[in-house]
């Protein structure tokens, strides 16, 4: 485990070099999150009252969630991992004596976890504290529905980390076989961020796209926990929650392994 | 310790005519056949010029690539196959890339290379407390790896390398744009590496200045085989070493039809108001002949006899082999 950790403290060190860059991305998100409630809470008040699958209220705690932890979800590829793609600089990792993807994933698990780290504790103070004291208590995220709903939000964070990181990292190899990974970045920022639920709340989509978000990986890195903080879903459906998050990161984790293995071997490092 | 046996490693390349959209591809053979081997307590230098399949072979020894044929074996495990415990034994310096965190001080990327090789922290401590002390690194070990210069990064990079201990080390152009004093700093260290430890060292480079300071033995690598491989007199040999004779001549009266060279493959190359140039071939006629000739019928001021140097020694084996 010690070689892992240290590449975990690496990457994580290096990370936090950059907290300028964390507080400029806080304020985007805090303008964004502003935006979404306010759009989200004209559209409550004008449906009149008319039964919705969440209270405004749940609504309000799932954007400020989605807000804090925006730096978590896995809809870029690792700019170090891009660097070292590019320049050829893979073959260092590759004189270590570790497992490339293990390496790679904890490495883009601290980038996840430290950056979104740096970013979450405001803006949850932010819509938590200081919304509600402004007087603008609709808006404002709401405490969590109990102790148990908080533990289950916290466990389930815990496995979209996990989720996001082994996601990143099959993302990253793309860049192995493209010299710019910005079309599929592009692409696939799109369908993380909506089918995760970040766009549009998904309890309030409907119809076949509805069904469709359902069985994606997605809906687990943001959709899923943040419900349980609310309560929007009962503490009694968190292991299946759980098991639904086990069985994709075990799955995108083992395709993640071939997928890299199989780059591995046509790998070429040009000049020396 | 080290075995190669008709390696062959071919690389893709994309080519596009001027003004066509459709893309051809084309196949590089980088290594083609390539052979030979290494024992223990080696220094050996791989030369050839670029594109010749030096760092190709590097890469492939040290577990970064998979060749496309052929076998070889470092300490008995196949590399590619094995790289994890292959890996372990090795040091490997790129000179023309980094193995350091960027964004941290030295001293931190020691710190997590020792963890990620589980070197233990005592001993990781005492590794790093002897590399800092050879290679003079306390000046700059707390600065960023961003802010070095290139000689300091070097330093570096050299102890980053060595932090496990390896048997072997791999250095690919190490002194690549390095000043001299440098240069003169990393050849010293790589020699006591293998005198003192019995490191097996591996170096490719450019500058024939490393291969005579370094090397017992030399490998001439041209379009993915080896052309050359024994020593560095062997390697005169094989280039046909001719020497020269610079006279210097004392001020007075000359005897123009003396200064003609009187000996068998004596050539007389230069002729000034002050200054003769001979040359002639090593291995036909000997030093102390032409220098009894020089005595004899000039009036020397001063004589100086030259090897070629080693670079165009080189070139013209390049040349020979069409390289």
């Amino acid at each position: 485990m010690r070689p892992y950790l240290a590449a975990f403290r690496a990457r994580a060190r290096t990370v936090f070099r950059y907290r300028a860059a964390a507080a400029a991305g806080m304020f985007a998100q805090v303008a964004f999150g502003f935006i979404l409630v306010m759009i989200l809470e004209s559209w409550y008040g004008s449906a009149g009252g008319a039964p919705a699958p969440m209270t405004m209220s749940q609504t309000a705690a799932y954007v400020w969630l989605g807000q804090a932890f925006f730096a978590m979800l896995p809809w870029n590829p690792d700019p170090e991992l891009r660097d070292l793609i590019r320049s050829g600089e893979v073959a260092r990792d590759l004189l270590r004596p570790l497992d490339l993807y293990w390496l790679w994933f904890t490495r883009t698990l601290a980038w996840r976890l430290v950056s979104s780290g740096l970013r979450c504790a405001a803006i949850l103070a932010f819509a938590g504290f200081a919304l509600p004291r402004l007087g603008m208590v609709d808006l404002a995220l709401p405490a969590p529905a109990g102790a148990s709903a908080l533990a289950c939000f916290a466990v389930l964070m815990a496995m979209a980390a996990l989720m996001s990181a082994s996601m990143t990292v099959a993302l990253s190899c793309f860049q192995f076989r493209q010299v710019s990974a910005a079309g599929i970045t592009a692409i696939f920022a799109a369908i993380v961020s909506f089918f995760s639920g970040l766009t549009v709340p998904l309890p309030l989509l409907d119809g076949p796209i509805a069904a469709v978000a359902g069985l994606l990986p997605f809906r687990a890195l943001a959709d899923l926990p943040f419900r349980f903080w609310s309560g929007a879903i009962p503490v009694n459906d968190a292991p299946a929650a759980f098991l639904f998050q086990l069985a994709w990161l075990a799955a995108i984790t083992a395709g993640g392994r071939v997928f890299l293995n199989m780059q591995l071997r046509d790998l070429a490092v040009a000049g020396s | 310790m080290i075995r190669i046996e008709s390696l062959v490693k071919e690389y893709t390349v994309s080519a596009r005519r001027p003004g066509r959209q459709s893309r051809e591809r084309r196949t590089v053979r980088a290594l083609d056949g390539l052979s030979m081997s290494v024992a223990r307590g080696d220094v050996v230098g791989f030369i050839g010029p670029n594109g010749a399949g030096k760092s190709t072979t590097i890469k492939i020894l040290s577990g970064i690539l998979h060749p496309d044929g052929g076998t070889c074996t470092v300490a008995g495990r196949v590399p590619w196959k094995d790289r994890i415990e292959h890996v372990r034994g090795i040091g490997v310096v790129f000179g023309q890339r980094t193995q350091l965190w960027w964004d941290l001080p030295a001293v931190d990327s020691f710190e997590l290379l020792g963890d990620m090789y589980g070197v233990p922290p005592q001993r990781r401590r005492e590794t790093v407390a002897v590399l800092r002390r050879e290679l003079d690194l306390d000046a700059f070990l707390d600065t960023p790896v961003r802010q070095l210069s290139l000689g300091e990064r070097m330093r570096c990079e050299l102890a980053a390398a060595l932090i496990h201990e390896p048997p072997i080390l791999f250095l690919d152009e190490p002194t690549i744009g390095l000043d001299a004093p440098s240069k003169l700093a990393l050849r010293a260290f790589a020699a006591g590496l293998n005198r003192e430890r019995g490191t097996t060292v591996i170096l490719t480079t450019h500058d024939m200045d490393d291969i005579e300071a370094l090397a017992s033995r030399v490998v001439l690598i041209g379009k993915g085989r080896t052309l050359f491989d024994g020593d560095m007199a062997g390697l005169r040999r094989e280039a046909g070493d001719r020497k020269r004779l610079v006279v210097d001549l004392a001020r007075g009266r000359r005897d123009e039809q003396a200064e003609l060279p009187s000996l068998p493959g004596l050539r007389l190359e230069e002729r000034s108001a002050s200054r003769l140039v001979y040359s002639w071939d090593a291995s036909n006629l000997g030093t102390a002949e032409v220098m009894a000739f020089a005595a004899g019928r000039l009036e020397p001021a001063d004589l100086s006899v030259e090897s070629r140097p080693a670079e165009e020694l080189v070139s013209a084996l390049y040349a020979r082999h069409g390289v």
